[in-house]
């Protein structure tokens, strides 16, 4: 019972709450739609916490949704046991990047008045819900080593199941307590989104790859 | 041919008397508010000096503007900052962000203590309290910290212009017999190429196209940071508490009731002029790429005679507005910039095709080559240009990219009108060395006249040639007025507040 | 307003194509009909090729139903560079400890539920009666094989991988801007003293 609230209902009540939240927020307030960054307030440990984190956890969250999305060719990737720990290790690295990096972010705004000042009490609740959803993470990781395979035959069914509407929490179910605290602090992230500065995510702007430079803007077009 | 409109300005230096009233109009106007207190849109300069913030001028440190691709063939242009892709490895942490340390941290006083101090010995006094957080603080530094040159050896030694110098030169220049200083009130450009337009990550920044005016899109802005470091004059700032970028709007509500902008309608010495340019926009990457000497030259060339028959056709094709190209043919800036060449862009290297337009001042030339304070004018003015090296060429490395002969001719109509007027008016010059000095600036007694009375006795309608709006027509053809005032008044529907 | 509500109107319509496409993505991922694995028979277990076997388990040779290899969770004696996974438990002495009939059935699915993790793994992904056999064989050919632990390695690698990215990242960025005022008026003031 308790598995069915915690892996079929929570993800669904949560990814609703995340995207229509964040679609809502989108709509009437555009405005707060920014990552707040303190970089003005401080530069030398804002470098260090934000490269670090995000190195690592971008490229750790676009490979867990690939292994979500592509488990074939993710599949295809560690086919034989040195590019497995060719793969694992790197993920590794990764992981361990985003905690180092979580953990100056905290240490950075635990220790500077300045950056205290523009802290926000969301702020706090998500960097702590952050770092322990890496530390988890990197548990997992090492712990309970090789996710590379098992992720594909564990969490991805589950999540398919849940993309087409057909639940099967019992893929799941039966992991250590480690990947349940892990999974649901996930979704949890996911539906704090719209009430946190996470919203930044989902503003990155790719765009700007292929936009012209010059952006010149006629309040009303007289002449094409 | 594209004609645009542009809302233009010239500031003539020789006329700033560095009160500041400009910076505290917009002040008051703009930035009083959380997170906008260190953002000076309007600041005033002395130069030499390193200016705000520290050292804006030095690009290898700040890595602003536009740069020429190193290549023989066909260079293009490309931000100094980084390329597109670059832009977004760099979102995380901007490596060229400067911050609040090299601006300064605004600071008010705990006034609070003067009065609930408790009765003691000691007489109360209000600490300085950082506007951040709030805490005492020890004040480093300020807007204008090195105004009039104090601090002169840490600060305007430093001056990145002077970098090429040697110490020798450095110390004449700071000589008390020659030492010079002028001031130089900076905003926005509003440029034609702008770097922070070209830089925005989420195309926030945009020009408009009736006026020129560059704005920053409240709404679209992501608080990536990219045009503060981008913009060479470093004229975007970084609102730490909204977590977005705000730069000079040119007062455009004002602009729109055909007011100008606070800056220029509070300035005391009268230094300012605003008024439309015609422009050829298709000219815009070609005047982007020339060498770095003829950047001056280039840019006077795009800028388009409003009074020709055939631009005006031109004009009214691309969209001008007649009202505008009327307003284009009795624009003060056109005199300036283009018909007198009196007038140069700040910093054109950077190329970034800056709209605001610098009259050199001229005192800095007569001041260091004058002995015991005494000098007479009428012969002694074309040999002070001579003798005149440094300051010429700290005006030339600032307003022609390094192109004297830009400045001099600029100077040499400054000291002819000067000649010409004191045969006028004082009469110790005779009819002869007056028509010499005119012919060596190589100008007309009319001209000479013309730049007197716009440069000395010009009326408020002649110093703002606002070009008319009719922002009701275009507002209205989108939405009725009368409905918009029914439901939320005109502009923001919602404060400039900080997000979770 | 029109302005903004056309761009409202963009939004909505890109979020609606990409919620589509994640349902069409999600549809096309739903499991295929569920194949139903045969327990090996004694006659196969008898002829079970060890050396085959620990192919599977490694992952050098896939599964005809391409279910995952062993190695992802299990260790079995000192296998591969960095070892064997660690979500279940180690594997070496397995066939001491269980009898043949219990491994079959797991491995089958056919026995009492002694792995609820695994089961619908190779529910999903049955083993053939063939793989099944192989397997076993080389479980049994393992026991009594010291258990090495390469734990170390991997940490010890990860770490210098993470100080090399953050030296790596220093490296690149080493001409980052960092405060201007400071250090020149401390430079000046060390020059004029
Ligand atoms: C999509 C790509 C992303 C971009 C472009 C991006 C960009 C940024 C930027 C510019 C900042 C401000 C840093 C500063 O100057 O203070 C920031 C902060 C932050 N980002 Fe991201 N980010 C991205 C993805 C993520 C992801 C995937 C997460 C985690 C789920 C994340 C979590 C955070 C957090 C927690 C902060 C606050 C840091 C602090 O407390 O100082 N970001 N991000």
């Amino acid at each position: 019972m308790l598995d069915v609230l915690l892996f079929v209902v929570f993800p669904y009540v949560a990814l609703a709450i995340g995207i229509v939240g964040t679609i809502y927020r989108y709509l009437t307030n555009q405005y707060s739609f920014t990552s707040l960054s303190s970089q003005f307030l401080e530069s030398d440990l804002q470098f260090w916490s934000s490269t670090l984190w995000h190195y690592g956890i971008l490229p750790t969250t676009v490979i867990h949704i690939a292994g979500f999305t592509l488990p074939k060719v993710m599949a295809a990737l560690h086919s034989t046991p040195e590019l497995l720990y060719l793969s694992e290790l790197a993920g590794k690295v990764l992981g361990v990047m985003a905690l180092v990096g979580v953990a100056i972010m905290l240490y950075r705004r635990l220790s500077n008045t300045k950056i205290r000042a523009v802290t926000s009490p969301v702020d706090w609740i998500i960097l702590a819900l952050l770092f322990g959803q890496v530390f988890f993470g990197l548990i997992l990781a090492f712990a309970y080593r090789w996710g590379a395979t098992w992720f594909i035959h564990t969490a991805t069914p589950w999540m398919v199941s849940l993309a087409s509407f057909q639940p099967s929490p019992q893929y799941v179910t039966a992991l250590p307590l480690a990947h349940k605290v892990h999974f649901f602090t996930g979704f949890v992230l996911f539906a704090l989104m719209p009430f946190s500065r996470l919203v930044h995510l989902a503003t990155f702007p790719v765009g700007y790859l292929w936009r012209r430079f010059q952006l010149v803007i006629w309040t009303r077009k007289k002449v094409a | 041919m594209k004609v645009r409109s542009q809302v233009s300005m010239v500031f003539h230096l020789d006329k700033c008397i560095g009160c500041h009233t400009c910076s505290i109009a917009c002040k008051n106007i703009w930035t009083d508010r959380p997170g906008a207190e260190y953002m000076w849109w309007n600041n005033v300069e002395t130069k030499p000096g390193v200016g705000f913030p520290t050292q804006w001028e030095d690009q290898d440190k700040y890595h602003g503007g536009w740069e020429l691709e190193d290549k023989p063939k066909n260079p293009q242009l490309k931000l100094k900052l980084q390329n597109r892709l670059q832009t977004l490895g760099n979102l995380f942490s901007n490596p060229a962000m400067p911050t609040m340390d090299d601006y300064y941290e605004p600071w008010t006083y705990n006034y609070g203590d003067l009065f609930n101090a408790p009765l003691g010995e000691d007489q109360p006094t209000a600490r300085p309290i950082s506007r951040v957080d709030g805490k005492p603080i020890e004040i480093e530094s300020g807007p204008n910290w090195d105004d009039d040159l104090g601090g002169s050896n840490i600060y305007a030694m430093n001056d990145p212009l002077l970098q090429n110098m040697s110490e020798d030169e450095k110390l004449r220049l700071f000589s008390i017999e020659q030492l010079f200083y002028f001031y130089m009130p900076r905003i926005c450009n509003h440029c034609l190429n702008a770097a922070c337009v070209a830089a925005c990550p989420s195309g926030a920044i945009y020009k408009r196209a009736e006026d020129g005016v560059v704005l920053i899109n409240q709404d679209k802005c992501r608080g990536w940071r990219m045009c503060v470091s981008a913009c060479p004059y470093k004229k975007t700032y970084y609102n730490w508490s909204t977590g977005k970028s705000e730069k000079c709007i040119l007062c455009y509500p004002r602009l729109e009731t055909g007011q100008p902008p606070a800056c220029f309608h509070s300035c005391v010495g009268r230094i300012r002029y605003l008024g439309a340019l015609l422009y050829d926009a298709d000219q815009i990457p070609d005047a982007t790429r020339v060498p770095d000497d003829q950047l001056v030259q280039r840019q006077r060339e795009m800028i388009l005679n409003p009074h020709d028959p055939e631009v005006i056709a031109a004009a009214k094709a691309s969209g001008v507005p007649d009202r505008v190209i009327v307003a284009a043919q009795n624009s003060p800036v056109y005199r300036y910039v283009k018909e007198w060449e009196l007038a140069l862009p700040l910093h054109p290297e950077y190329r970034t095709l800056p709209m605001l337009f610098y009259v050199p001042p001229l005192l800095p030339v007569i001041n260091s080559t004058q002995e015991n304070g005494t000098q007479r004018v009428e012969t002694e003015l074309f040999t002070s240009l001579d003798k005149a090296r440094m300051p010429v060429r700290y005006m030339s490395l600032t307003l022609a990219a390094g192109n004297d002969e830009e400045v001099l001719k600029s100077y040499r109509k400054m000291i002819a009108v000067r000649i010409f007027k004191r045969h006028e008016t004082v009469g110790d010059v005779t009819a002869e060395e007056a028509a010499a000095a005119l012919a060596e600036a190589n100008m007309t007694a009319e001209e000479a006249e013309a730049i007197y009375r716009l440069t000395s006795i010009p009326t408020y309608q002649e110093r703002f040639v606002i070009p008319p709006y009719s922002r009701e027509g275009d507002i209205e053809e989108i939405y009725d007025p009368q409905q918009r005032k029914a439901e939320a008044g005109f502009g923001r529907q919602q404060a400039p507040q900080r997000g979770l | 307003m029109i302005n903004s509500s056309i761009q409202i109107n963009k939004q909505i319509f890109r979020l609606a194509l990409g919620a589509l496409m994640f349902l069409v993505v999600g549809c096309g991922a739903i499991p295929k009909d569920r194949q139903t694995a045969n327990p090996a028979s004694i006659k196969e277990i008898a002829e079970g090729d060890a050396v085959n076997g620990q192919k599977l388990f490694m992952g050098y040779a896939h599964f005809e139903n391409e279910g995952p290899p062993c190695m992802g969770c299990h260790s079995v004696g000192d296998n591969g560079l960095l070892g064997g996974g660690a979500l279940g438990p180690n594997l070496t002495n397995t066939a001491v400890e269980k009898t043949d009939d219990d491994i079959i059935g797991l491995l089958s699915n056919t026995g009492i539920v002694i792995s609820p993790v695994m089961r619908p793994i190779y529910t999903d992904f049955p083993l053939t009666p063939k793989e099944q056999a192989d397997l076993l064989a080389f479980m049994k050919a393992s026991v009594g094989e010291p258990e090495v632990d390469k734990e170390f390695w991997i940490y010890g690698i990860s770490f210098a991988g993470v100080l090399g990215a953050a030296l790596a990242l220093g490296f690149v960025y080493r001409n980052r801007l960092r405060s201007v005022r400071r250090i020149l008026v401390r430079e000046a003031e060390k020059e004029l003293q």
